[in-house]
């Protein structure tokens, strides 16, 4: 009788699969996420580290890490309070009354999320700026040589806002999900205004939604960097992230000690955030059996001027800012009025045929992308598996551990990347600081959470009587997993493979500090493209790679209607 | 065929006993029914005896090969059992032929013997023309006829069922038992079946386990069951019997012993032990008679339920201070509501324990 692959490889070793995808999910996990980070702490509390204490000392009581820490502090808190106005007010909108349209106006809170900071920021300048093609079209532009106004504190903080306004929504929605019907109609039944619901019965039981959605806002503020880079560093305004950048890429890793200090500050504010989010979500994990939606709120004679106040207000922060880009992207030249006339796609042509980076640079990012979603699906398959199937202590750890690279900002993982691997392996004697390697690394552990996350609501859905009966059948773990919980989770971990595309494609904080010549990334373009003053060909890299994003997305969204729900974040 | 053996068994989760120092032995080739009402550790038992769960203490015993001790189990995919789940757990993304025949291909059988066997079975069942269709193009009971036919086709020596029958409609119950039935017979496989219907345990198994707070008060066969049960438990949720306070006056002599119930002298079935201060009265065990016979108990008539063929009669017990109401059916001459009556105990059952 022939053995099987399987029966073979339960032979070579000794029966128990479940120990083999025990130890590679580990493995795994170790050494993409918990050496980093174990490097950077190790670095600072070890005497022979880095960063010994003087020089975190002298580092963090030094002035302009004073002010980057300050600056990163009072950003994250007002960006998150015009996240918390905006997404709750929107969620509750769209949540509780009946204005028209909701997928639509959804949709558009939730761009935010397929188009990267650096993207939005470049947006924001060409749609404010003296030769906006969209304040020229309205002759309301001002005079050539004007200051942009949103190279400013305010112009960070404001977009920072409405760029993690999306969280909120998310989270506020996902509590309105879970709203208990009865308690609305009990405080109708008793007279009371939709108003007065509102203020007495809804925000009161939406806070825990509030509180963890603003949390994962300052967060994500935190951590920003396309942001501040684009609109901060030429405003001098300067953040801890940017601050990071400045020191890294003018001195080089000499100043890793110094960096090393600051991320720290940047980790430990991120896990101030990440704490609160625990502790509001903290018990309410478990009312996720929805039961019918509140039925909504007729605002009559009140519906028409709400729904133009949103519109307005989403086309004017989701819509208005491509629309810029698009034209600074087809602009002659800038301050030049765009009409069909002087349209031109020379500066597509440029950056495709005569900026060698750019070619360059969506090979990379596009393969680097592909890499890290395709490992990153088949790594989450059997890691969200363990996870959920055989709970113990190390699972559990593991799954804080992989949490960590992606809730963490993505300069920390940079830095903790490049201690790891400025010098040369042991062993293996190669080196991967300065190649396309440290960059996929980083990748491999940033992302993880993100594919991990749509998987596990898929295997979620899977039955465990489905793996149960296989087990009955004779089929040991690793034929189980490739047999029954593969083909019925691959939907949900392709979409996590997707976003992890999406999302790797464009991303900039990563691999801002990672890159070197012949290794740009898409992000990495754009922002040098901008720093060095071509901004039409910025515009025209970064309508690309939009186009590619919002391509994918559309394709997904209707691929998703086949999968189980719960898996696209962006959708219901 | 294989017998399965569980000694002193108990799994806790979180500190509390699901299943409570278990003793139980099924004899090889037996059907044995599992009944309790719900939450009293059924499905946990199954499991265990199954490898899905490990037990903190004792041993499950399969064929007398020790399966699983507290620390250490046999998986349930070299234990060789079959299983029957209540959602049916039938593979979405495979047909039909090929969720029959998957543990034939993990065995590594011969594609042409797989073939022959997978038909078999499905030709067993009933659904010989149906092995290319998808699961989800099945109805209820015919999908539960493809799990069945799936673990026919794995000849397991001792085939577990988790209530398979409880997500099909009454109809549908009845043609399934038979299959279950068939299935017995043609096997002759040692069977476990987990139901908290009582009429459904009775009509299937060969002995009935039942199970209270993770314990098993009784196996027995079914009539035993009903006629002798071992526990007020048994009693009461067993055809719903009449548990009452006895008190044995003297000794058992051919099976039968002397108590007053209720003030009335009855002569009680019992098995020997006499230490019992419990009797179970069956509604067809009294009898109704005028308020002031002789040897009868003085009641008044509380409520009465029509039923068809016979009307239920409750009956409040007057003057003994017991609460619990009797029962009886009565075809002909209902007493009205309100009216006194006797009850007559012509049949009643000691319980031993
Ligand atoms: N995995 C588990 N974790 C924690 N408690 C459990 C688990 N499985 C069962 N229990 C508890 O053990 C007890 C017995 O459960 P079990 O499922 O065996 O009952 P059952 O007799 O099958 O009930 P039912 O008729 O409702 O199916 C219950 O109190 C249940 O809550
Ligand atoms: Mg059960």
């Amino acid at each position: 009788m022939t053995l099987t692959p399987f029966q073979a490889l339960d032979r070579r070793v000794g029966i128990d699969g479940e120990k083999v995808l025990l130890a590679v999910v580990t493995l795994y996990v170790v050494v993409f996420a918990a050496l980093p980070l174990a490097r950077l702490l190790a670095e600072a509390f070890l005497p022979e580290g880095r960063m010994s204490g003087e020089l975190v000392l002298q580092v963090l009581t030094s002035r302009a890490a004073v002010n980057a820490t300050v600056n990163t502090i009072e950003t994250a808190v007002w960006s998150t309070v015009i996240s918390l106005l905006l997404g709750t007010s929107v969620a509750i909108l769209v949540g509780l009354t009946d204005v028209r349209f909701k997928p639509s106006l959804s949709f558009l809170l939730l761009m935010p999320m397929l188009i990267p900071a650096q993207i939005s920021a470049l947006s924001w300048l060409e749609l404010t700026g003296p030769s906006s093609p969209v304040l020229h079209a309205l002759g309301i532009a001002p005079p050539l040589g004007t200051r942009n106004p949103l190279y400013s504190r305010e112009g960070v903080i404001l977009l920072m806002g409405i760029e993690h306004a999306t969280i909120v929504f998310l989270s506020v929605r996902a509590g309105l999900r879970v709203l208990p019907r009865n308690l609305v109609e009990a405080a109708r039944a008793a007279g009371a205004t939709p108003g007065r619901i509102v203020r007495d019965i809804v925000l009161p039981q939406l806070r825990p939604a509030m509180v963890a959605g603003g949390a994962l806002a300052f967060v994500s503020s935190i951590g920003n960097f396309g942001i501040p880079a684009l609109l901060g560093i030429p405003g001098r305004y300067t953040l801890l992230t940017t601050l990071i950048y400045q020191r890294l890429s003018g001195f080089g890793p000499r100043v890793l000690g110094e960096v090393g200090a600051l991320a720290l500050v940047l980790a430990a504010l991120a896990a101030v955030g990440l704490a609160v989010q625990a502790i509001a979500l903290r018990g309410h994990r478990s009312a996720a059996a929805a039961g019918p939606d509140v039925t909504p709120f007729r605002l009559a004679a009140w519906r028409l001027p709400v729904e133009a106040l949103l519109w307005g207000l989403l086309v004017l922060i989701a819509i208005l800012p491509l629309v810029a880009l698009a034209g600074t992207s087809l602009v002659q030249a800038l301050g030049v009025p765009l009409t069909p006339t002087t349209a031109t796609f020379e500066h597509y042509r440029y950056i495709l045929t005569e900026y060698p980076a750019t070619r360059r640079a969506f090979l990379n990012s596009g393969s680097l992308a592909a890499l890290a979603a395709i490992v990153i699906a088949l790594i989450s398959l059997p890691l969200g598996h363990v996870a959920l199937r055989r709970p113990s202590a190390l699972t559990r750890v593991i799954d804080v551990i992989a949490d960590a690279p992606f809730a963490l900002p993505g300069i920390v993982l940079s830095i903790a990347c490049i201690m790891v691997y400025l010098k040369p392996l042991p062993l293996l004697g190669v080196g991967l600081y300065g190649t396309y390697g440290i960059i996929l690394f980083a990748y491999f552990g940033r992302f993880l959470a993100l594919g991990l996350r749509p998987t596990v609501a898929g295997l979620r859905q899977i039955d465990p009587a489905l793996e149960e009966a296989a087990s009955i059948a004779g089929a040991g773990a690793l034929r189980r997993l490739a047999t029954v919980v593969l083909p019925l989770a691959a939907p949900a971990a392709m979409a996590g493979a997707v976003l992890v595309f999406m999302s790797a494609f464009n991303e900039l904080t990563v691999s801002v500090l990672l890159w070197s010549s012949g290794y740009e990334t898409l992000g990495v373009i754009v922002f040098n493209l901008y720093d060095e003053g071509n901004a039409t060909a910025a515009a025209a890299v970064a309508m690309l790679s939009v186009l590619v994003t919002l391509a994918i997305a559309a394709v997904l969204t209707f691929a998703v209607r086949r999968m189980p729900k719960g898996v696209l974040p962006w959708q219901a | 065929m294989a017998g399965v053996r569980l000694r002193e068994v108990t799994k806790r989760f979180k500190g509390v006993a699901a299943v409570d120092g278990v003793d139980l032995e099924v004899a090889s080739g037996l059907f044995v029914a599992l009944l309790g009402p719900s939450g009293c550790g059924k499905t946990t038992l199954l499991r265990l005896v199954a490898g899905f769960e490990s037990p903190d203490a004792g041993t499950v015993a399969i064929d007398d090969e020790v399966v699983s001790t507290a620390t250490s189990v046999v998986p349930p995919e070299r234990r060789r059992i079959g299983m029957v789940f209540q959602s049916y757990a039938l593979w979405p993304h495979m047909n039909v032929a090929d969720n029959v025949g998957y543990a034939l291909k993990v065995k590594s059988v011969p594609a042409a013997e797989r073939k022959r066997r997978v038909a078999a079975a499905l030709a067993a069942v009933g659904l010989a023309d149906y092995g290319r269709r998808r699961p989800s193009e099945l109805s209820g009971g015919q999908r539960q006829r493809v799990a069945l036919a799936r673990c026919l086709a794995m000849e397991p020596r001792v085939v577990l069922l988790d209530e398979p029958l409880a997500n099909l409609d009454v109809h549908l119950r009845d043609s399934m038992q038979a299959e279950f039935r068939a299935f017995h017979a043609a096997t002759g496989s040692t069977m476990i079946y987990v139901t908290h219907d009582q009429a459904e345990a009775m009509a299937l198994a060969d002995m009935v386990a039942v199970m209270h707070r993770g314990r098993v008060e009784q196996l027995a066969p079914p009539a035993d069951l009903y006629h002798r049960p071992a526990t007020p438990m048994v009693a009461e949720f067993v055809g719903r019997g009449m548990v009452v306070p006895a008190l044995v006056e003297g000794s058992p002599d051919a099976g039968r012993i002397r108590a007053s119930v209720l003030g009335a002298a009855v002569p009680l079935r019992c098995n020997g032990a006499t230490n019992s201060a419990l009797a179970c009265l069956r509604p067809e065990g009294l009898e109704l008679a005028d308020a002031d016979a002789g040897g009868c108990i003085p009641a008044r008539v509380e409520t009465l339920t029509f039923t068809g063929a016979t009307t239920t009669v409750h009956l409040r017990v007057e003057g003994t201070g017991e609460d619990r109401p009797l029962y009886l059916h009565v075809a002909e001459h209902v007493p009205p509501r309100g009216s006194r009556v006797g009850v007559r105990i012509r049949d009643g059952w000691l319980i031993p324990g």
